[in-house]
């Protein structure tokens, strides 16, 4: 039943790149402040572990309705690897306790998605575009700084308070049962959609500006904390900024993401500063890459 | 998805292309620069170059690309003060769309029943999944399995602030 609720457009989204980036108009935020980012990490400490149910919770339900979008992707290879490389990342973030978990969808449009509590989505077509795990690295390890820094949950809870959703956990774990099975009441089940209408909402509109650019720059540092080169992510952007705007998967995605140009031109600082702080270059792994996404 | 042999011929030549994909790229600034005779900032600079002028990519190194002018002479330019030019990618999308369309996979599994709110909220983080989401964890990596992956390639950690 709720797969009727879902407008045929939302089935059709993309969501885009990296967490449905963007698209909130009147922004005009090009750049970051680096400064904020020092301090970024001294926020989680007094997480409690109330909350932390409160965010597993959110998490999953956002995540079942990402689930919902397209099959998970039939090779056992190809899940456990990009679990493999999303862990060893998220282990040099500031929330390594957190139960990771990676999935790969079964659809050839662009994207990766970022759910509170610490779930990640990526699109099978997003991974045969890349080359290598330094890129697959950059693309996860900023999902990871979404996570790490709550964007999607800062703005899901915003967005319940605008609507009197007081409890969204609650409301969460109501639309997980609606997705489980028949037999609630009316009234949960409003209670459920009201909840999947809310993230929907989030990935199809984006984050704040703000938000992708942080998660940008923590996602290259991360990546290179990691031992990867750095460079990743960079490249993936410019992969994608050269891809014709008329390709079908990606028709979304450029929707959504008008400003690549943009995106590399703020990781500029970023680069400079990885450039001097860890100058030996990262690994780059296009061949482990290759022989566990690319060949049967 | 079954792969026959010829395609699983056309994926190993496709392969080694990719790991030179932006191999004879052409590509342009995106501002004006400085080509410089080696990868690195210091480097003397062999020519000034504006925004817009157009390029072939010959190697990457880091956050350098090595290029070549029209004119032939070859020098080396930030990652970032390079675009690369649009291009149709047909191909490669073509396998994108080709080896997405693995045999679809049913997503869920068997409902469990009802699991109440209560207990979900008293289950710590790595216990048990909803049922919608229980096949996420048939694939889930610890930290030492992590670990022992990373150490294979060999992947050195760094310790490293975010800039300020």
């Amino acid at each position: 039943m709720s797969r009727h609720y879902w407008p045929r457009a939302l089935l059709l989204l993309s969501l885009g790149l990296f967490t449905g980036c963007q698209g909130v108009e009147g922004l005009s935020i090009q750049g970051v402040d680096l400064g904020n980012l020092v301090s970024a990490g001294r926020n989680l400490g007094n997480l409690g572990a109330k909350d932390l149910d409160e965010e597993q919770q959110i998490g999953q339900g956002a995540t079942s309705v990402l689930l919902e979008k397209a099959p998970l992707l039939a090779d056992q290879r190809i899940q456990r690897y990009v679990n493999l490389v999303g862990v060893w990342i998220a282990l040099h973030s500031e929330r390594p306790e957190l139960a990771w978990r990676f999935a790969v969808l079964d659809s050839p449009s662009v994207g990766a998605y970022a759910a509170p509590g610490g779930y990640i989505v990526i699109t099978n077509g997003l991974l045969q575009r890349l080359n290598s795990e330094a890129e697959l690295a950059g693309v996860l390890a900023h999902e990871i700084a979404h996570v790490v820094q709550k964007h999607h949950l800062t703005a899901l809870q915003q967005q319940a308070q605008s609507g009197l959703l007081s409890d969204l956990a609650l409301l969460a774990a109501q639309a997980s049962q609606v997705s489980r099975q028949g037999g609630m009441s009316s009234k949960d089940t409003a209670m459920g959609e009201r909840f999947k209408q809310s993230v929907s909402d989030l990935y199809s509109r984006g984050l704040q500006r703000s938000d992708e650019y942080e998660a940008d720059t923590m996602g290259v540092v991360l990546a290179r904390r990691a031992g990867y080169d750095a460079y990743g992510l960079a490249s993936v952007l410019q992969l994608m900024s050269s891809e014709r705007a008329d390709t079908p998967a990606l028709v979304s995605f450029l929707k959504v993401h008008p400003n690549l140009g943009d995106r590399l031109q703020a990781l500029e600082k970023t680069y400079q500063y990885l450039d001097k702080q860890a100058p030996n270059s990262g690994a780059t792994l296009a061949e482990r890459y290759q022989g566990y996404v690319l060949l049967p | 998805m079954k792969v026959t042999l010829p395609l699983a011929g056309l994926l190993f030549a496709l392969t080694a292309l990719l790991s030179h994909a932006w191999a004879n790229q052409a590509a342009f600034t995106s501002q004006a620069t400085q080509l410089r005779l080696t990868p690195a900032h210091q480097a003397s600079a062999v020519q000034a170059l504006p925004a817009n002028q157009s390029l072939t990519l010959l190697k990457r190194e880091g956050g350098w690309y090595q290029v070549k002018l029209a004119n032939g002479q070859e020098g080396w330019l930030p990652l970032l003060h390079v675009r690369l030019a649009p291009s149709n990618n047909q191909q490669r999308s073509d396998l994108g769309q080709l080896l997405g369309s693995t045999s679809a996979s049913q997503g869920s599994t068997l409902s469990s029943g009802v699991r109440g709110v209560n207990e979900e909220q008293l289950s710590g983080p790595s216990s048990s999944l909803p049922a919608d989401l229980q096949p996420l964890d048939r694939y889930r990596a610890n930290a030492e399995q992590a670990r022992a992956f990373a150490a294979q390639a060999p992947l050195r950690s760094e310790t490293l602030d975010y800039p300020r």
